[in-house]
C-alpha cells in the first residue's frame, strides 16, 4: 500500500466526501457560519442596491439640488456600503475562526495518522469555500426577497425589483466565498504548523 | 500487500525498527524547565514486544511521541527503520508516519463524524490508494479485531473497548514496521483492558507486528518480551522476558 500523494484533483472527491460527512453529522454547528455569511452578505447587497437608487434619484433630482450637495450625499452612500462590507467581512472572519479552533483535536489526529499538511489545509479551505457559497447565495436571496417586500409596501412599481442587479449578486455572493475562505486561512495556517502533539493537547 | 511485506523484512535485516541514540527532550512549562528525558538509548529489533513501565512523569509519553514522531527532540537523533527523524521536515515526517507507524492512543482520538471503516480508512484516506481496495483492507482489519459487524458505527456508537479496537485496525491500515501504543488499556475496565491486550499479543506473535506499549501496569508487562523501565527520563532497569527470532 505505497501512499503516493494524490494531486488536488484527484484528491478533491475525497475532500468533499469528507466535508460532507461533516455537515451531515453536525449540521447545527454549520448554520452559524452559514448564517452570519448570509446576513453579511444580505447586508452588503442591500446597501449596493440602495446606492444605485440613490444615485438614480440624484440623478432626477439634479435640477433642484446644487451639484456639491448631490456629491456629498451620493459619498455618504459609498461610505455606508464600505462600512458594511468591512463589518461583514470581520464578521465572517470570527465566526470561521472560531469554526476552525473548535476543530484543532481533529487536525492533531489528521496529523497524528500522517495525513499531509497540505491536505488537511484544503480539508478547511474547501469547507470555508463551501460555506461561502451557500451563505452568499441565501444573502442573495433574501435580499432580493427584501428589495420585492420594501416595494411592494412603497406600493412603486416592481417590476424594476423583480429583475435582480445582477452585478450586486456577483459582487455580494463573490465577496462573501472569497472573505469566507480568506477569513479561514489565517486560523487554518496557525494550525496546521502545530506539532500533531501541540494539536492534540492545544490549552486555549 | 505482499510485496510491502517482504520489502520491510529486507529492511528491518539491516536496520533495527527503532534506535533511539542519546535522547534528549527539554521543554519548557511556564517558567520551569522540564527535562522530560535525559539521554535515552534504546534499540528495538523486528518483532519484539516491548513494554515502556514507569511511574507517570517519568517521560513514557514523552518518549513514545517522539519515536513515533509526534514531536520533536531536542537532542540526540531517531532512527526508524533506518531513517534519521531528527532533521526530517514536516511533510516527510508526516509520510514517514503513515508509512511506517501505527499510533493507538490512551483516549482512541477517532473521529467523531467518520463511521468505524472511515476511521480506519483515514491514514491512506488522501493517498493514492485505490478506494475500493482500501475499503476492503479497512474491513478486513475491523473484521481481524472483531468488529465485523459495526463498519458503519460512529465512534459515539461504540464502547470504549470497540473504539480502541478501531483505533488498532487503524494504526494497522499503513502495513506499520512499528505500531506505537500509549497506555492503550487505562480507559478500560479489566476484562476489556485484557482483551485489547490479547489482540496485540495475537497481532504480534501471529502477524509479527512489532509493539511499542506503555502502561504502568504490572499486568500488561507480563505479555512483552521485553520490559524497560524508565524513571526520571532515564532507562533505569531492562528485563528480558523471552527471546524473539527476527
Amino acid at each position: 500500500m505505497a501512499a503516493v500523494a494524490l494531486n488536488w484533483w484527484s484528491l478533491f472527491p475525497r475532500i468533499v466526501q469528507y466535508t460532507n460527512r461533516h455537515i451531515q453529522h453536525n449540521r447545527r454547528r454549520s448554520i452559524l457560519p452559514i448564517a452570519t455569511i448570509a446576513a453579511g452578505t444580505l447586508l452588503v447587497y442591500a446597501v449596493l442596491t440602495l446606492t444605485e437608487t440613490v444615485k438614480a434619484q440624484m440623478a432626477e433630482l439634479s435640477g433642484t439640488l446644487s451639484t456639491s450637495t448631490a456629491a456629498a450625499i451620493e459619498q455618504s452612500t459609498v461610505y455606508i456600503a464600505a462600512i458594511t462590507l468591512i463589518v461583514g467581512a470581520l464578521e465572517t472572519a470570527v465566526i470561521m475562526t472560531r469554526s476552525v479552533l473548535s476543530r484543532i483535536q481533529e487536525v492533531g489526529i489528521l496529523k497524528a495518522t500522517g495525513v499531509g499538511d497540505q491536505v488537511i489545509f484544503s480539508l478547511f479551505v474547501t469547507e470555508a469555500v463551501l460555506y461561502g457559497l451557500v451563505g452568499g447565495i441565501v444573502g442573495v436571496i433574501l435580499g432580493w426577497l427584501t428589495a420585492v417586500l420594501v416595494q411592494l409596501a412603497d406600493g412603486t412599481s416592481l417590476s424594476s425589483a423583480l429583475e435582480p442587479a445582477w452585478l450586486n449578486v456577483l459582487i455580494a455572493a463573490g465577496l462573501a466565498t472569497v472573505v469566507s475562505a480568506v477569513a479561514a486561512l489565517l486560523p487554518i495556517w496557525r494550525i496546521v504548523k502545530l506539532s500533531a502533539i501541540q494539536a492534540l493537547y492545544y490549552q486555549f | 500487500m505482499m510485496e510491502a511485506e517482504s520489502v520491510t523484512e529486507q529492511l528491518a535485516t539491516v536496520w533495527p525498527v527503532v534506535e533511539v541514540s542519546d535522547c534528549w527532550k527539554i521543554y519548557k512549562l511556564g517558567s520551569e524547565i522540564v527535562r522530560a528525558l535525559k539521554g535515552v538509548q534504546l534499540t528495538i529489533e523486528s518483532g519484539e514486544f516491548i513494554c515502556l513501565m514507569g511511574p507517570s512523569g517519568s517521560g513514557k509519553t514523552t518518549l513514545l511521541h517522539l519515536i513515533a514522531g509526534l514531536d520533536r527532540l531536542t537532542k540526540g537523533d531517531i532512527a526508524i527503520d533506518g531513517i534519521s527523524i531528527r532533521r526530517l521536515p514536516e511533510s516527510q515526517l508526516s509520510a514517514l508516519r503513515h508509512e511506517k507507524i501505527g499510533f493507538i492512543f490512551q483516549s482512541y482520538n477517532l473521529i467523531p463524524v467518520l463511521s468505524a471503516v472511515e476511521n480506519v480508512e483515514l491514514p491512506l484516506m488522501f493517498s493514492a490508494v485505490n478506494a475500493k481496495q482500501l475499503r476492503q483492507r479497512a474491513v478486513q482489519l475491523l473484521q481481524k479485531v472483531g468488529l465485523g459487524d459495526r463498519l458503519d458505527h460512529k465512534p459515539s456508537q461504540l464502547s470504549g473497548g470497540q473504539q480502541q479496537r478501531v483505533s488498532i485496525a487503524r494504526s494497522l491500515i499503513g502495513n506499520p514496521s512499528l505500531v506505537v501504543a500509549d497506555e492503550p488499556t487505562a480507559n478500560l475496565d479489566q476484562k476489556t483492558g485484557q482483551e485489547i491486550l490479547d489482540l496485540l499479543c495475537d497481532l504480534n506473535t501471529n502477524f509479527g507486528v512489532t509493539i511499542l506499549v506503555s502502561t504502568h501496569d504490572s499486568k500488561v508487562a507480563r505479555h512483552a518480551s521485553r520490559v524497560i523501565h524508565l524513571s526520571d527520563g532515564q532507562i533505569v532497569r531492562e528485563e528480558v522476558l523471552r527471546a524473539v527470532s527476527h
